[in-house]
């Protein structure tokens, strides 16, 4: 390993992702580090590069949840070992603040997109399953985020999606914060008419959809 | 079309019709509605799930106002789990489970086959069945929607666990589907002694979750085995449902055995037919949450010609049915909506040119 250029380094930690070989990652990213190469570099030209080609996969239906979940244990697994040595704070793109609406349980959307949010550079506050629409915007108001994700998977807990965007209003913060929606009954259609800012079907494009959000797409 | 219509087949008559390729007095509907009949007796989905009696007079209930064809209760997706000891909660909505039966792989050697005698809340169902099938059984078939064994593998492992499993310990996932399909078997037995069929849904299995390879690995062999025992105890083969896109899997839906296919608004009616209508009839696939639970009965009335459209004359047969269960905060003109579409433009022999005139207007 301690012959590699930084480039074939990230590319073994890239293609290590995809490859969903965790004990891989763990060995790159400490070949990393003893070759002297600056732990944020590998993080986004290795890990986060990897992720976003296994969100690519996902998108192309080469790769499906069981795969998704394996390349970000991965992921994550690299994230252990390089995030001590970074030598900076990472700027990120941006907050989102996270969460399955009040009502509902059904959390795995919830978790891929959090997971894909995370490796493409923002950071991620996730509040789990079950959320009132109140704590969405108190949380959102305390980090300073820039962006609310909601996820439902149920017609009957739509309708708080809306709630979300009212309270916003009523808070008067809907200017710096804005909405974005997905999970199975909703559609574009449904994301316009409660007022929020941005739909994506899926992980993958729940990522392009909050960088188009904060303006660094 | 002229003249006023009467209905003149009984539920079960016009579903056998629609099956066997025999003239119908109108389309029969399947409405996926088993929650949403708490609505029709006004109590909360927990009330309404916990009791056999509650169960009956909602079916009952919800069957003399609307009259579809298709009489649904049943353990639904979580009450095979629960039974083998997965705990669920019970909002004023579908229940979920809360504490899973498994917390590592190796409680799978503790675990027993549920007795759906005796066990959570099968014993509800069997005897909700009993009671329907006494009032109403000449007339309707009464159908219990019952979780495919992958569906219940996750509900007694977890669905991200049960993710997880296929890739890092996939021998674990045969151990546990193996158990699960056991699990599964006694309860439908005893549904088929009583009379009533049996309706697989498996939205785990969905292909918005996983490929086609481990559907047909982890799956295909286990759906295949439960609706082999079906068909030798009932004579007939169970419907089978799997939400999401299923369009890869058309084809390995047909080879479980299934006798009709019950598809998700996400996939189109037609692409179906073309691929698999010539082997298996088709139910479906009006929209629950855009036309049945948010939309106007204007809506429900274009949506079910949409679907009788791309349905009818489908070579095995095909059941007007909704994509997926009804929503329980459906507005009840909508569900009336439905039944007199179906009367409407459902008649026999379908009139595509008065059908396609209908839409533009």
């Amino acid at each position: 390993m301690s012959v590699l250029t930084p480039e074939a380094l990230f590319e073994e930690l890239s293609n290590a992702v995809v490859e969903m070989d965790e004990e891989r990652v763990i060995t790159g990213s400490e070949a990393a580090l003893a070759a002297d190469i600056d732990a944020y570099d590998a993080i986004q030209q290795g890990l986060s590069h990897g992720m976003e080609r296994a969100g690519q996969l996902f998108e192309d239906e080469e790769y499906f949840i069981p795969e998704l979940l394996m390349c970000s244990d991965a992921m994550y697994a690299g994230l252990e070992v390089l995030k001590p040595h970074l030598k900076r704070t990472t700027e990120s793109r941006g907050t989102v603040v996270i969460g399955v609406i009040e009502g509902d349980t059904h959390d795995i959307g919830k978790n891929m997109v959090r997971i894909m949010l995370e490796s493409g550079g923002f950071k991620v506050i996730d509040l789990g399953r079950d959320v009132t629409p109140q704590r969405f915007v108190d949380t959102a108001r305390e980090s300073k985020a820039d962006i609310i994700a909601l996820s439902t998977l149920m017609t009957t807990t739509m309708d708080g999606m809306g709630t979300v965007v009212r309270l916003l209003e009523e808070a008067d913060l809907r200017g710096g914060v804005k909405v974005m929606v997905g999970g199975g009954p909703i559609s574009t259609g449904f994301a316009k008419r409660i007022g929020a800012d941005g739909y994506a079907v899926n992980a993958a494009e729940a990522v392009k959809v909050a960088r188009e959000l904060v303006g660094n797409a | 079309m002229a003249g006023k219509f009467f209905e003149c087949m009984t539920a079960k008559e016009r579903v056998v019709a629609a099956l066997t390729g025999q003239p119908y007095d109108r389309i029969p509907v399947f409405m996926l509605l088993s929650d949403q009949a708490s609505r029709t007796i006004n109590v909360t989905v927990g009330e309404y799930q916990n009791s056999a009696h509650l169960l009956a007079q909602g079916q009952l209930t919800a069957w003399r106002e609307y009259g579809m064809d298709m009489i649904n209760t049943g353990p639904g997706l979580t009450g095979i789990a629960e039974a083998a000891g997965s705990r669920l909660a019970f909002p004023d909505d579908t229940a979920y489970v809360v504490e899973t039966a498994l917390t590592k792989p190796e409680d799978l050697d503790r675990l027993i086959i549920p007795d759906p005698l005796r066990q959570g809340r099968l014993p509800l169902f069997l005897e909700a069945t009993e009671t329907v099938l006494r009032e109403v059984g000449e007339q309707v078939l009464v159908s219990l929607t019952t979780a495919g064994p992958f569906t219940t593998a996750s509900g007694l492992r977890g669905t991200e666990h049960l993710m997880r499993d296929l890739r890092r310990n996939p021998e674990f996932v045969h151990r546990l589907m193996r158990f699960a399909t056991d699990s599964t078997i006694p309860f439908v037995t005893e549904v088929m002694k009583r009379g009533g069929r049996i309706g697989i849904a498996e939205p785990v299995a969905s292909g918005t979750l996983i490929s086609r390879g481990q559907f047909q690995e982890f799956v295909l062999p286990y759906l295949k085995e439960l609706i082999t025992v079906i068909k030798n105890l009932s004579g007939s083969a169970p419907s089978l449902h799997i939400c999401g896109n299923s369009s890869r899997i058309w084809h390995d839906m047909v080879e479980s055995g299934a006798g009709t296919l019950s598809l998700d608004d996400e996939v189109d009616l037609g692409d179906a037919r073309e691929a698999v209508g010539d082997r298996v009839a088709l139910v479906g696939n009006i929209r629950p949450t855009t036309t049945m639970a948010l939309g106007t009965p204007e809506d429900v009335r274009r949506n079910v010609i949409e679907c009788l459209q791309k349905g009818v004359g489908s070579p095995k047969g095909f059941i007007l049915g909704l994509g997926c269960a009804l929503p329980i905060n459906t507005p009840r003109e909508n569900i009336h909506a439905l039944m007199a579409a179906a009367r409407e433009y459902g008649r026999w022999p379908s009139d595509s040119e008065r059908l396609s005139a209908v839409v533009v207007s």
